[in-house]
């Protein structure tokens, strides 16, 4: 399958020293911190909830403990979606208001997207680093023409894999 | 043009001067051309003054910036950004604001400028719509209006990005999301555009180019073409006493309106220039470089583009995929829709006019709004749909200031963009038949003159006299709206003529007939205040009262 959102490799980052339950991080990926066409499509949301806070819409076997990986450019015109809502676990657009469910595999709850934000296979390396265990499925940012319905493929090759 | 009675020093110089350039007389009549007073003829001369003022100060800010994505780290004098990477538009941008000598200053005037450039551009259209001075033989020039304010509106976005801060590369990231959603060409679009993949390495020093040489060049030519057009065709005037579609009452341009404009335009600057010292605009150093991952809350546009903002904002959650590909309508109907309505509706509004009216004669006298009410409100329901859109822009701050829920706002956008201008429609058009009322009641009853009389079996009135001739002359200025000949035809023998057969036909005419005619006629005798005798204002609604008791 092509990369496509997300450049390899995977996105490491340390969690060493990080005090944020209930809170969200934007992270970049490793080596890719000056490239900004890499964060324009590579840059990601952790949020750290209770793992029974979470629902069925976020795919539990790419968290760890919790923590989840969505991809933070908003799927209506590709702004980062970043302000948080500790209350709701709702992730907010500045920009334009889409809302993201956090324990809900950022479905869009409210705004003008029709889409919700991928979620990243998250896994955590021998040493502790929170490390990509593969790319986004699905691309990432504004609607285009070619993209098609890649939910839809990706959702088809999850259950292959699953079967 | 009489040019028998041009005062003998300019008829010396520009004589002199037009036998050199074989123009004719053509100084010599200029000189003397007339320009008609009215404080709303000079809306668009701010749109003018601004432009030059944009154009002086914008050619100051490339003396010293560099349209480049190239990364630098800031070592300048602003601590808090030192060490930081950035590009070196940004660098440079900040090197204009804290190094340059009244850089600064003449970065805050460019902001300022462009700003009023585009709402004086408005409130100048705004006007000739409303009193239909875009009729025969205006039309070309107002499509030519239009056109200047669509460019403008896509200089004050080439602008925008240039300085490449986080906010303005917030500009960017949205145009490239709306450029890429477009059906069928759009990721080709961006791709030339961006010459990759977003933000690549290219979009500021083309932004640049388009900005500094492309946009202003169009810009320059259509306000030449503007101008010349205004200067050719002469100007309208407010309907007045001895004015008419055949002459021009005013003041001439030597030295009556060039004393006017040239202080015209220091005030315009000097306002400006109050702005640019005494208001911060656009302090790109405390939002920092663009990155493409970072966003801050409560980022705006400047005022222009709130319109856009506001409808993305409002829009529902719609995408479809058709035959394998995606159609973002979420962001292509509001991208294209709301401002594709105006402009498109603007421009056509001139042809749809005469087709509805079949008013096919020069006109020079201005319209006053009250006076073709259909219109009138049609603006003011178009004002309506941009002020709702443009509100919605900002409903995050609204959402703040004034505690309400921001998807409470979001909600109500969605609704109030569909009834807002309805009510409007209505209101505007109740005010206007008011006000046409009011014309009507001074013209036949005259105006209160203040002197109480009491009449034999003691009763106290107040006395009525007529109006200035000069009020009185503008009130009667008001001309009936044309009606398409085959639609009265129709109302009075109930046959229906040749020309109304169709469907298209039978809508145009019933359309001419509520556009058209004579709302509330004026009394056509001489108003001379009919004293104590309470005579029929000429109204056609039954409930008004006699209005001197």
């Amino acid at each position: 399958m092509g990369v496509i959102g997300t450049p390899s490799p995977a996105t490491r980052t340390s969690l060493q020293g990080a005090n944020w339950p209930g809170g969200l991080r934007s992270v970049v990926p490793e080596g890719y911190e000056h490239d900004p066409t890499a964060q324009a499509k590579a840059t990601l949301i952790l949020t750290n909830l209770r793992p029974e806070e979470l629902r069925s819409q976020t795919d539990k076997h790419w968290m760890d403990n919790g923590i989840v990986a969505h991809s933070k450019i908003c799927t209506h015109v590709g702004r980062p979606a970043a302000p948080f809502l500790r209350t709701t676990h709702h992730i907010l657009c500045p920009r334009h208001r889409s809302t993201f469910d956090a324990t809900d595999g950022a479905q869009v709850v409210f705004g003008p997207t029709a889409r919700s934000l991928p979620q990243l296979p998250l896994d955590v390396d021998i040493e502790g680093h929170l490390v990509a265990r593969g790319d986004l499925a699905i691309p990432v940012g504004a609607g285009f023409r070619e993209r098609g319905d890649t939910e839809a493929e990706a959702e088809v090759r999850n259950q292959g894999r699953a079967s | 043009m009489k040019t028998a009675n041009v005062p003998k020093p300019i008829a010396g110089t520009s004589g002199w001067l037009d036998d050199r350039l074989g123009s004719g007389n053509f100084l010599k009549r200029s000189m003397r051309k007339i320009f008609p007073d009215h404080w709303s003829f000079l809306l668009g001369e701010i749109a003018l003054f601004s432009f030059i003022i944009l154009l002086l100060t914008g050619t100051f800010l490339t003396f010293w910036f560099k349209p480049s994505m190239g990364h630098v780290i800031y070592d300048g004098p602003y601590e808090p950004l030192k060490g930081v990477t950035m590009s070196e538009a940004y660098a440079s941008a900040l090197h204009i604001s804290f190094d340059v000598r009244g850089g600064l200053l003449i970065r805050q005037i460019h902001h300022w400028a462009a700003l009023l450039f585009i709402a004086s551009m408005i409130v100048h259209m705004l006007r000739v719509f409303f009193t239909g001075t875009y009729r025969r033989p205006r039309e070309l020039n107002w499509i030519v209006g239009i056109l200047l304010m669509t460019v403008a509106l896509a200089e004050g976005v080439t602008g925008y990005i240039l300085p490449d801060d986080l906010l303005s590369g917030a500009g960017l990231r949205i145009s490239q999301g709306v450029a890429i959603s477009l059906p069928i060409v759009g990721t080709y679009i961006q791709f030339f555009l961006f010459g990759g993949e977003f933000p690549g390495e290219d979009i500021i020093s083309r932004f640049y180019t388009l900005h500094i040489l492309l946009i202003p060049g169009i810009l320059l030519a259509l306000v030449t073409a503007h101008m010349t057009l205004m200067w050719v065709q002469k100007h309208t005037q407010m309907p007045g006493k001895g004015r008419t579609d055949r002459n021009s009452v005013g003041a001439p341009f030597y030295p009556a309106f060039m004393a006017k404009a040239g202080a015209y335009f220091l005030l315009t600057f000097a306002v400006l220039a109050g702005l640019g010292t005494f208001a911060q605009i656009n302090p790109i150093w405390l939002f920092g470089p663009y990155n493409p991952a970072d966003i801050s809350a409560g980022s705006q546009p400047d005022w222009y583009m709130g319109i856009l903002d506001g409808s993305l904002r409002i829009m529902p959650a719609w995408e479809i995929n058709v035959l394998g590909y995606t159609i973002p309508l979420s962001v292509v109907i509001p991208a294209l829709v709301p401002l594709g309505i105006i402009m498109t509706g603007l421009a056509l509004y001139p042809f749809i006019e005469r087709w509805i009216t079949g008013d096919k004669l020069e006109h020079h006298v201005a319209d006053r709004p009250r006076n073709n009410p259909v219109r009138t409100s049609i603006g003011m329901a178009g004002i309506t749909f941009y002020g709702v859109l443009w509100l919605m822009g900002a409903n995050d701050e609204i959402s703040a200031n004034f505690h309400i829920s921001l998807y409470a706002t979001t909600w109500f956008g969605r609704f109030a963009i569909f009834i807002g201008p309805i009510i409007a429609y209505i209101v505007t058009y109740r005010i206007c038949l008011g006000l046409q009322r009011k014309d009507a009641e001074i013209i036949s009853h005259g105006v209160e003159s203040g002197v109480i009389k009491r009449l034999p079996h003691g009763e106290f009135i107040e006395v009525h006299v007529p109006p200035a001739e000069d009020i009185e002359a503008h009130i009667r200025g008001k001309v009936a709206i044309p009606v398409l000949a085959s639609a009265e035809a129709a109302e009075t023998d109930g046959v229906p003529p040749s020309g109304l057969r169709g469907p298209l036909d039978r809508l145009r005419a019933r359309m001419s007939q509520a556009y058209g005619g004579e709302k509330v006629p004026l009394d056509p005798g001489h108003g001379d205040g009919h004293g104590d005798e309470h005579a029929a204002v000429g109204l056609d609604s039954s409930d008004d009262k006699p209005l001197t008791r």
